[in-house]
């Protein structure tokens, strides 16, 4: 079972995400923020990680940045609550970028397609 | 008697013969055996015997004497008594016969006496005999008188020549000389002498008729012996006897002085001295007494004051003669000095005409040549010759000019000659000098060779002295022998070794110098030549200095006609400017008229410029009205006053306009003499400037509007997903809970910031003032934010003021801020650091500051922090600091701001303590 982590700093939204994953069928785990994300990934390989891009302290395009160096398998998915992001993706390197929905498909077709 | 005639002549002859005769006559008369006549001496009271018929008593005629005295036995005689006597009680000599003394009284007066034998005591006088008595008392009498008058006339005739004498002579030595001779001879003195006062003494001055008699003293003290006495007593003294008279001490002359008088010289106020005559000498005709009498001291004693008048005379016409003698030497001096003045005064004539000729050259070198033929002409100063240098102000020297002189020394007389006759060929001086000078060659002679030196004049002591100091210098033979390391250089030049040198005196500096010599007359320079240097040189000086600045001004005018060009040029080119400038200009005058209207002013106000030259403002249009009376404030404040963009609407025209209304100065009178409008249209420049702060308003809209999706999407998305999840799980009772609390939780949140963005939108509140202690306030806050404060570690500071800050505000709203600021300092904080925070008073105003050592913010995001909607918080709305800003400043009239760098950052409350009220 392939296992992603949830990196969120809002609890509401955080939930919401895994538990969609969760549905989805994979194990889930989650971070507040970016500093508990880099420990969990010290001690745990995660096949996939959604990173929250507006986080407060290190942002979710850092940590992803961190997260690449670390970890070259893992794939990274960003999640932000706005658009405008997408044009600068390339430069980042995240494996995919998604604008937050209410029905999270297009979040769960992206994690099947990376993973699968 | 044989006639009077006769008698007269028997008296001149001698009386005694005719007294005689009387005798002879009377005794027949008498007949008795003799008869003696005498006659009265009145100055001595005595008897004398003048006659007798004895042949015994024949040679005392003359000389025996009877005492008339008190004491005397006679005495009688002098009451007119007759007394009978014995013969010899009477002569001296001879027996007891007996004899009648009778008295002779003429008018009741005694003239002498007959003594005649007598037989016995009533002798009987016949009548003939009375008659025979009373005719010889006649006689006698007219003897006596006559003596007298002979006598009085004596004395006339000595008083006259005395005169004479006194008149004639004036020098004292002779006149004392004359008188003492002439005294002598008329009163008959053997020795005569004059004694001068000399302080306390008399001296002897002179002394006459000494026959090898010695002089013992020739100076007695005054008061001593006769002489003395008679000049301390200012009176005459008549010495018959040295024995009988102590103030006759005459131990003066080695001779017996059988009788002396002795008189004052007198001139009636002051005593000179003492005339003294002594030992009387016998004479012809009846002088019964042989000594010197009263009548010889009254004349000596007229003599002595009238040698002395005439003495003290002498002396006043010395003293005058001195007077005119020094009055003539004066008046030669005058004299003197007046043919001096003249000829000072011709020579004066001849400088002011070589100005005049100098002046009137137009030429600086002509003007010199003047001045050198002036100074050496006959017909100008006449010195020989002269010689000139000008300074060289740069490198200190004098540079020799011109020199005038004769040619050659040998023909010298002959080229005087001739240049006089040519100088008298003009009938001005001026003429001569002008029309001459140019056509001289006064670079010839002495000058040749010394044409190209150049002469230092500095550290040579006299040309240092003409020209830096200058002075004439008048240079002396002796001179250039004593000095010869100084004035040698010049007398060697020059070949004599007497010159003046004269400096060339401008007004302020020397020109140059004049060397003036006399070397052919060796006519000395004296006082009045140096002085006639001395202005030549000064009134050249000027003169020169004159032309040259005539000549300046010559080259100064041609420059300027060449410069009005040039002005002419610079104002065209001004115009042009003024034309062409991208801004209008109006100058207006004090009266307010328009002096200028530029093209651009044509163009802005669409005017031309025709129209409105000599217009006022305000008759041009009544949108000009405020512009003239703010043109007008600028005489008040005497500055420029600006107006920007200010809006004028020309008839559809609508325009923004900066304006400028600078004061024209008048830098000569010091005024304001009208004002300046510069014009410049800023309608596009207003109008792009409108143009982005719409555009910027737009930015900040959509910004804002952005935030405010996302603030909105973030809850409206989570509320989304858990309904849609509810939907699914709604069997699911504990999942549909949780979702539910989760949806309550975010409903909750979009209230909160819709809450927010109507409470920043919302235009104006009520607010309620009071006056509360901001200290307090803040203690308050910070209590209430203490478990985070203490959860995240930080260390805060709270620096309490010394009493209450107490301010009147809307205190909801000011906590509010307090905890706006407390939180953000508390989310800026890393864990663990520091929280400074402040409450003071700062003058009127209350102060509250909060600091932190958080990350210092951006400088980029500083400028931005105040905007509404900019947070780089993930959540929250980021009006946070905006609405604290509208609290602050728009509700309370404060001030927010915020300082940030490596050492912190800190935000500035300021609340004034009285606040504007808003919104009241």
């Amino acid at each position: 079972m392939a296992k992603i982590l949830v990196v969120e700093d809002e609890e509401n939204m955080r939930e919401l995400i895994m538990e969609e994953l969760t549905d989805a069928g994979y194990e889930v785990d989650d971070a507040p923020n970016a500093e508990e994300a880099l420990k969990k990934l010290e001690s745990c390989d995660y096949d996939l990680i959604t990173v929250d891009i507006e986080m407060p302290g290190m942002n979710g395009l850092e940590l992803a940045g961190k997260i690449r160096e670390k970890k070259k398998n893992a794939k990274i998915v960003l999640l932000t609550a706005y658009s405008h992001y997408k044009n600068d993706l390339a430069s980042w390197a995240a494996d995919a970028y998604i604008v937050k929905s209410m029905d999270f498909t297009e979040l769960k077709d992206t994690v099947e397609r990376l993973l699968g | 008697m044989d006639g009077y005639r006769e008698f007269i002549r028997s008296i001149e002859e001698g009386p005694y013969e005719l007294i005689k005769r009387f005798a002879t006559h009377l005794i027949k008369l008498l007949n008795t055996e003799e008869v003696h006549i005498f006659m009265y001496e009145r100055h001595r009271n005595i008897l004398r015997l003048t006659g007798t018929t004895s042949e015994e008593l024949e040679g005392e005629v003359g000389k025996l004497k009877i005492l008339l005295d008190e004491s005397s036995r006679f005495r009688d005689i002098s009451e007119h008594e007759e007394l009978v006597v014995s013969r010899f009680e009477l002569l001296n000599v001879g027996e007891e016969a007996k004899m009648l003394l009778k008295p002779i009284v003429v008018d009741d007066e005694l003239i002498g006496a007959i003594a005649f034998t007598v037989s016995d005591e009533e002798a009987h006088l016949p009548g003939e005999v009375k008659e025979a008595v009373e005719e010889i008392g006649a006689a006698l009498k007219l003897i006596s008188d006559l003596s007298v008058l002979k006598d009085l006339r004596r004395r006339l005739e000595i008083l006259e020549m005395l005169s004479l004498v006194h008149s004639q002579i004036m020098e004292p030595s002779f006149l004392l000389d004359a008188t003492l001779k002439l005294a002598m001879d008329a009163l008959n003195a053997y020795v005569g002498s004059i004694w001068l006062v000399e302080n306390d003494e008399l001296v002897l001055n002179m002394v006459k008729g000494l026959n090898g008699e010695k002089v013992i003293k020739n100076r007695v003290p005054l008061g001593y012996g006769l002489v003395g006495w008679v000049a301390l007593k200012k009176e005459p003294l008549l010495s018959v006897s040295t024995d009988k008279d102590e103030r006759a001490a005459l131990d003066i002359f080695d001779m017996e002085i059988k009788s002396a008088i002795a008189a004052p010289i007198d001139d009636g106020e002051n005593i000179l001295g003492v005339i003294l005559l002594a030992n009387r000498r016998e004479e012809g005709g009846y002088r019964p007494y042989k000594h010197f009498d009263e009548f010889d001291l009254g004349l000596l004693d007229d003599i002595g004051r009238r040698l002395g008048v005439t003495l003290n005379r002498s002396e006043l016409y010395k003293r005058l003669e001195q007077e005119v003698k020094n009055l003539k030497r004066l008046e030669e001096q005058h004299q003197h000095l007046i043919k001096k003045q003249q000829r000072q005064l011709e020579r004066l004539r001849i400088l002011q005409r070589v100005s005049q000729a100098m002046r009137s050259s137009y030429d600086v070198n002509n003007a010199y040549k003047i001045l050198l033929l002036g100074t050496v002409s006959g017909r100008g100063l006449g010195f020989n010759r002269a010689l000139l240098l000008l300074r060289d102000r740069d490198k200190h020297v004098l540079k020799p000019k011109y020199w005038i002189g004769p040619a050659s020394d040998e023909k010298l007389s002959e080229e005087w000659q001739d240049a006089h006759a040519r100088a008298m060929r003009y009938g001005d001086l001026r003429q001569y000098l002008r029309e001459e000078a140019i056509l001289l060659n006064l670079e010839v002679g002495l000058i040749e060779s010394i044409k190209d030196k150049e002469i230092p004049y500095r550290g040579n002591p006299v040309l240092e002295r003409v020209v830096l100091r200058r002075k004439l210098v008048h240079v002396t033979k002796s001179l250039v022998e004593s000095r010869y390391e100084d004035y040698g250089f010049l007398a060697e030049l020059l070949g004599t070794e007497e010159f003046v040198v004269c400096p060339l005196s401008g007004r302020f500096d020397t020109l140059g110098v004049l060397i003036v010599d006399n070397k052919y007359t060796a006519e000395p320079f004296h006082e009045d030549d140096l002085e006639i240097l001395g202005l030549l040189s000064d009134s050249a000086g000027l003169t020169i200095e004159a032309i040259e600045s005539y000549e300046e001004l010559r080259a100064k005018t041609l420059s300027l006609e060449r410069q009005k060009d040039l002005v002419e040029y610079l104002r065209r080119f001004a115009e042009s400017i003024l034309q062409n400038l991208d801004a209008a200009i109006i100058v207006i005058d004090r009266e307010d008229r328009i002096k200028e209207w530029n093209k651009k002013a044509e163009v802005i106000f669409g005017r031309p410029r025709e129209h409105m030259l000599e217009m006022k403002l305000e008759e041009v249009s009544p949108e000009f009205f405020e512009l003239q009376e703010i043109a007008g404030k600028v005489y008040d404040v005497g500055e420029t006053i600006t107006l920007s963009d200010y809006y004028m609407k020309l008839g559809n025209k609508e325009m923004f306009l900066d304006i400028r209304f600078s004061p024209l100065r008048n830098p000569v009178l010091g005024i304001i003499e009208g004002v300046i409008i510069s014009v410049e249209d800023v309608t596009k420049r207003h109008q792009l400037e409108e143009e982005l702060k719409r555009q910027e308003r737009l930015a900040i809209l959509g910004e804002m509007s952005a935030r405010v999706a996302h603030e909105l999407r973030n809850p409206i998305t989570v509320i989304g997903g858990f309904v849609r999840r509810a939907q699914k799980k709604i069997d699911d009772r504990k999942s549909i809970e949780k979702y539910l609390g989760i949806l309550q939780e975010e409903i909750e949140r979009l209230e909160g910031i819709v809450a927010e963005i109507l409470e920043f939108s919302k235009e104006a509140r009520a607010l309620d003032f009071s006056v509360f202690d901001l200290g307090t306030l803040v203690e308050d806050v910070l209590e209430l934010y203490a478990q985070r404060i203490k959860d995240k570690g930080i260390h805060v500071v709270f620096n309490q003021p010394s009493g209450p800050v107490e301010i009147e505000a809307d205190k909801n709203r000011i906590k509010q801020v307090v905890i706006n600021l407390i939180q953000n300092a508390i989310e800026a904080c890393n864990v663990g650091g520091n929280i400074r925070v402040t409450v003071d008073r700062e003058g009127e105003s209350a102060v509250f500051k909060v600091w932190n050592d958080g990350t210092p913010i951006p400088k980029d995001i500083m400028d931005k922090i105040f905007l509404p909607f900019f947070t780089t918080k993930t959540y929250g709305t980021g009006l946070g600091l905006p609405i604290c800003k509208k609290i602050i400043e728009d509700e309370h009239g404060g001030k927010i701001f915020v300082e940030s760098s490596e050492d912190g950052t800190i935000f500035t409350v300021i609340i004034p303590k009285n606040p504007l009220r808003k919104g009241e």
